[in-house]
């Protein structure tokens, strides 16, 4: 039977006021030596699989045994946001029949979750806002079902099954699609911070699902509650934005054609489609599985001692919101370069191990663009570029001393540096590309321009300063690029004003 | 003579150390006792002769070469179906693993191994360990073999009767409910459930997590301690194995019982006592008295709810344990066009009725809108009966009660009727429910000739104190095993 849909509101010549709510449920691959409750090796990429044991495979008689390391990295991702840590925490089964899950059923935690509470603050262009967290919790991760295109076959990898996850869900804080990048931006420089995940949302080491609804200001003042949907398969930052657009234009379409209405629709989840760029529905709060949890007996409860506090706490070093004010604070950089520097853990270490040899604060963090582009071409960490902190800030203090152009120490002298590892003075004097610094020198070529061109000279001289670029570009090409910019522009401002036949 | 069969664990252990007979001698005699008795009982459902004989070969190798195999060197010992057993089948008496070989040992069986025990076979049991007369094992029941009409009670039935038929003088048995005790109280043999987390459950195909330990079953206490001191100790494989170190059992010899106090449940002496066990165990009590030990009523109230605590925890641990047989790897796999239905066709092929009953209220209590009424209901009961339980065991050293309500029942007696059978677990359930050790030990017969059982109980971890009554009363009623009549050609 279909029903009649309502009569469409009484068509409103402005849209309606709406805030947007989106809390984000964030699935972490914690990056431990071995799985959550077995010792086989945690590794992407292996033969289907050969990363397994009777415990991850689920064997009859197995028994599961909790990483004490996973339970570390996760302490301490609760310290860094600030959750209240459990004082004593336990394991729940969730129960579900699906080939990639080995046991049928997944451990999990329930009710009495690792950390609850916290926050993460997110920077956009309107500056920092916290976002409050619900909880975060432990569990190990699934199988993967691999469907053949041709046949009825599908087949089964259980490589990942049992590697340790982190879940960590957020209040409903969010209201944007630009808020909902920078939480995942935040929350994934702050795994890196901490070094207990990849943060890799293609390799599918961090994985989002955003929950998205909308509070509309309906007739009369009432606000009426488009019904939440999550949305699956979000695989980058980007697209969780996209994502949050795609729904608000779809909720609120749905609240066009349905008008208050909408509000009695079920939670239902979407997916997100990467090549058609939208949301298709996978399936409604109806076909919801019943998990039947319980608490896992074969794991008792455990008491977070104070031994282990202790130990989480050291895992946790600056965090990025304390580093960015203590850059700005200390090395006096912008907000913007600071947030710049500080988004990943080891371009801020590099930057600030350059300052303290001696390189200026500023023109540092404008090199680390330049840094970590060398970085990703070569698939390398930046402390393995073969320029350490120290040479760099060497090449740093030449150019800010004026004995090599920029350009000319970013095209020329970084890359051999990387290369061949020598010191960046002797790659200068080699390539000859040390500046014409000595303004005698620089005379006669000054000279010589003001000769070849008149008509510049006049125009400086009646008040056309950008007359003097004609003239610096002459000098430029008569020195083969090497004559320091600022000296000859001094040089050419002393003759033009000396000679000056009118004072 | 005394045959070799007929000689207990400790004095075989013996024989052979002292190389009077071989480990291969004794092997020989033990498969002959299962050629000559397995098919009128039907207590191993595996048995690899030849393999016997390798490992037994390999235990006089060593002692030749001047090597120690161990404290059970060429000591025979059954495993119930439910141990994992390396390259060796493991059906947990269903058909849903009747092509599954284990790839490695359970904890308990590379214990043995390396005590240099000679591993016999595999034992029959109720599907899964479900059931309380092993009449649910898919391959069919093991009869008693003090009378083949009857039950050997269950789940542990197999091992049970192994021990009591002389097949072999030691096996090893599970105990969720009483599947240990209770066969062994019908087959008039020793049956010991230690405390929970003594024995690593590693390798134990689960029945009931926080219920399921392994025991041994052996022809009297001084045996069931030794095998159990081979088995204990911490596992880290096992995250609820105790760290706690293995008390010495049995150190002291037999001495009087004077200063031990023996509490007498009220409760485990209700009016559905059979007369004859009542008036047996009561003879039992009075022999402790007379060595000494001080007898008091207790009360223990709220264990009038153990069947229907257990009948909750239990299905619903087992509703998820059972939850991987689900036709895609190693199981049984039954037809079907989709996952769904393969799940379906697998599952429905692969579990005998009580498997299903079980998984069905199981999933029935954990489901949403019923789980506090039943599962959390039930827990918190169990919490309150175990600190119960502790209450009263600081003011008594053990607790004295029957076994179980009657003797062995017969075959088919109780099979259409699922509720007197889970009443038979009425006695036993309280330590499995406690996480307490307790034994069951043959304390007479019925006018029948039919085994009767005495339990002891006694605080967690009270090993020690359980064992020293256990064969204080052993010796003091001097009842030596008497093996059942051979079974006619």
């Amino acid at each position: 039977m279909t029903a009649t849909p309502p009569p469409p509101p009484a068509s409103t010549p402005v849209p309606p006021k709406y805030r947007v709510l989106v809390g984000i449920e964030v699935h972490l691959q914690l990056r431990t030596r071995s799985k959550m409750f077995c010792r086989c090796p945690v590794r992407f990429g292996s033969p289907p699989n050969t990363l397994t044991c009777p415990v991850c495979l689920g064997m009859p008689g197995a028994l599961p045994v909790p990483n004490r390391d996973a339970m570390l990295m996760a302490l301490a991702l609760a310290t860094a946001m600030q959750c209240e840590l459990a004082e004593l925490t336990k394991f729940d089964r969730k129960n579900y029949f699906y080939p990639d899950l080995p046991k049928g059923y997944q451990i999990s935690q329930l009710d009495r979750p690792l950390g609850s509470g916290g926050v993460i603050e997110i920077i956009t262009e309107d500056g920092v806002r916290p976002i409050r967290l619900q909880r975060l919790h432990i569990e190990e991760d699934t199988g993967k079902s691999l469907h053949e295109d041709a046949g009825n076959v599908s087949r089964v990898d259980l490589n990942r099954a049992g590697t340790p996850l982190v879940e960590v869900v957020s209040e409903p804080d969010i209201t944007s699609a630009a808020e909902a990048r920078a939480y995942l931006t935040a929350l994934r420089a702050l795994v890196r911070y901490l070094d207990i995940s990849d943060g890799n949302m293609q390799e599918g080491n961090l994985r989002c699902e955003p929950n998205i609804n909308l509070h509309i200001e309906g007739p009369g003042g009432t606000t009426i509650k488009t019904p939440i949907v999550e949305v699956k398969n979000v695989n980058s930052v980007r697209n969780v934005g996209r994502a949050v657009t795609l729904e608000v234009e779809r909720q609120l379409a749905e609240y066009a054609a349905l008008g208050p209405a909408v509000a009695d629709g079920h939670r239902s989840t979407r997916g997100y489609d990467d090549t058609h760029d939208r949301t298709f529905l996978m399936r409604r709060k109806e076909d919801a599985h019943d998990y039947r949890y319980f608490p896992e007996p074969d794991i008792p409860p455990i008491t977070i001692g104070s031994a282990w506090l202790r130990e989480a706490a050291e895992r946790v070093p600056e965090l990025p919101h304390a580093r960015r004010a203590r850059f700005v604070e200390e090395y006096g950089l912008s907000d913007y370069d600071a947030d710049q520097v500080c988004r990943e853990r080891p371009t801020a270490d590099f930057f600030e191990q350059a300052v303290k040899a001696g390189a200026g604060a500023k023109p540092a963090a404008n090199w680390m663009d330049e840094l970590n582009r060398h970085a990703n071409e070569r698939g390398a960490p930046l402390d393995q570029l073969g320029v350490g902190p120290e040479r760099f800030a060497a090449l740093v203090k030449m150019v800010e001393a004026g004995k090599i152009a920029h350009k000319a120490a970013a095209r020329e002298v970084l890359p051999r540096m990387m290369e061949t590892g020598e010191e960046p003075e002797q790659i200068v004097d080699e390539l000859g590309l040390g500046q014409i610094d000595d303004s005698a020198l620089l005379w006669s070529a000054a000279q010589d321009a003001i000769d070849q061109n008149p008509k510049a000279a006049a125009d400086f001289r009646a008040g056309k300063e950008q007359a003097l670029g004609a003239l610096m570009g002459l000098v430029m090409r008569e020195t083969g690029g090497k004559a320091n910019p600022k000296v000859v522009r001094r040089v050419l401002v002393e003759i033009l004003t000396e000679s000056d036949p009118e004072n | 003579m005394t045959e070799l069969w007929q000689r207990d664990a400790r004095s075989l252990a013996e024989l052979i150390r002292t190389r009077e007979v071989t480990a291969l001698d004794v092997a020989e005699a033990h498969l002959e006792r299962v050629l000559s008795w397995n098919d009128h009982i039907e207590a191993f459902l595996h048995v690899e002769p030849a393999q016997v004989r390798r490992e037994a070969r390999e235990i006089d190798r060593l002692f030749e070469a001047g090597a120690d195999p161990g404290p059970l060197a060429g000591v025979p010992v059954a495993l119930k179906d439910n141990l994992s057993t390396r390259g060796a089948p493991t059906t947990c008496g269903s058909r849903m693993l009747e092509t599954y070989n284990a790839s490695w040992d359970a904890h308990v069986v590379s214990r043995l191994r390396e005590a240099g025990a000679v591993l016999m076979g595999k034992t029959n049991m109720d599907e899964f360990a479900m059931g309380s007369s092993t009449e649910n094992s898919a391959f069919g029941p093991t009869c008693n073999p003090f009378d083949r009409e009857r039950t050997t009670g269950g789940s542990s039935g197999g091992s049970a009767a192994a021990v009591a038929a002389g097949l072999v003088p030691l096996a090893l048995g599970s105990d969720t409910g009483g599947s240990i005790r209770q066969p062994a109280a019908f087959c008039g043999i020793v049956g010991m459930k230690p405390t929970y987390g003594l024995v690593s459950r590693y390798g134990l195909v689960a029945f009931a997590s926080s219920l399921d330990q392994i025991g041994p079953l052996a022809r009297n206490v001084a045996d069931a301690a030794l095998l159990l001191t081979v088995i204990a100790g911490h596992d880290p494989r096992d995250a609820t194995s105790s760290v706690r170190s293995v008390p010495e059992l049995l150190k002291g010899g037999t001495e009087s019982l004077r200063g031990v106090r023996i509490g007498i449940p009220t409760e485990f002496f209700d009016e559905g006592l059979a007369p004859e066990v009542r008036a047996t165990v009561g003879a039992a009590q009075a022999a402790l008295a007379r060595l000494g030990a001080e007898i008091e009523e207790v009360s223990l109230p709220l264990t009038r709810h153990g069947i229907a605590v257990y009948y909750i925890v239990a299905p619903s641990e087992a509703s998820s344990n059972l939850a991987r047989y689900d036709g895609v790897r190693y199981t049984l796999r039954g037809e079907g066009r989709s996952v769904l239905d393969m799940y379906v066709s697998s599952r429905g092929e692969g579990f005998g009725p009580e498997v299903k009953r079980r998984i069905l209220l199981g999933t029935f209590a954990l489901s949403s809108g019923y789980y506090d009424a039943y599962y959390g209901h039930a827990q918190k009961v169990r919490a309150a009966m175990r600190a119960e339980f502790e209450r009263v065991t600081e003011k008594v050293d053990v607790l004295l009660a029957p076994t179980t309500p009657t003797v062995a029942f017969r075959l088919g007696e109780k099979m259409q009727d699922p509720l007197a059978m889970y009443l038979n677990d009425a006695l036993t359930v309280t330590a499995n429910l406690c996480g307490a050790p307790a034994i069951s030990l043959p304390c007479g017969r019925s006018s029948d000739g039919l085994p009767i059982g005495l339990q002891l109980m006694a605080p967690r971890f009270g090993e020690e104190i359980l064992f020293r009554v256990a064969a204080a009363y052993e010796a003091e009623a001097a009842r030596k095993f008497a093996f059942p009549p051979e079974p006619s050609k």
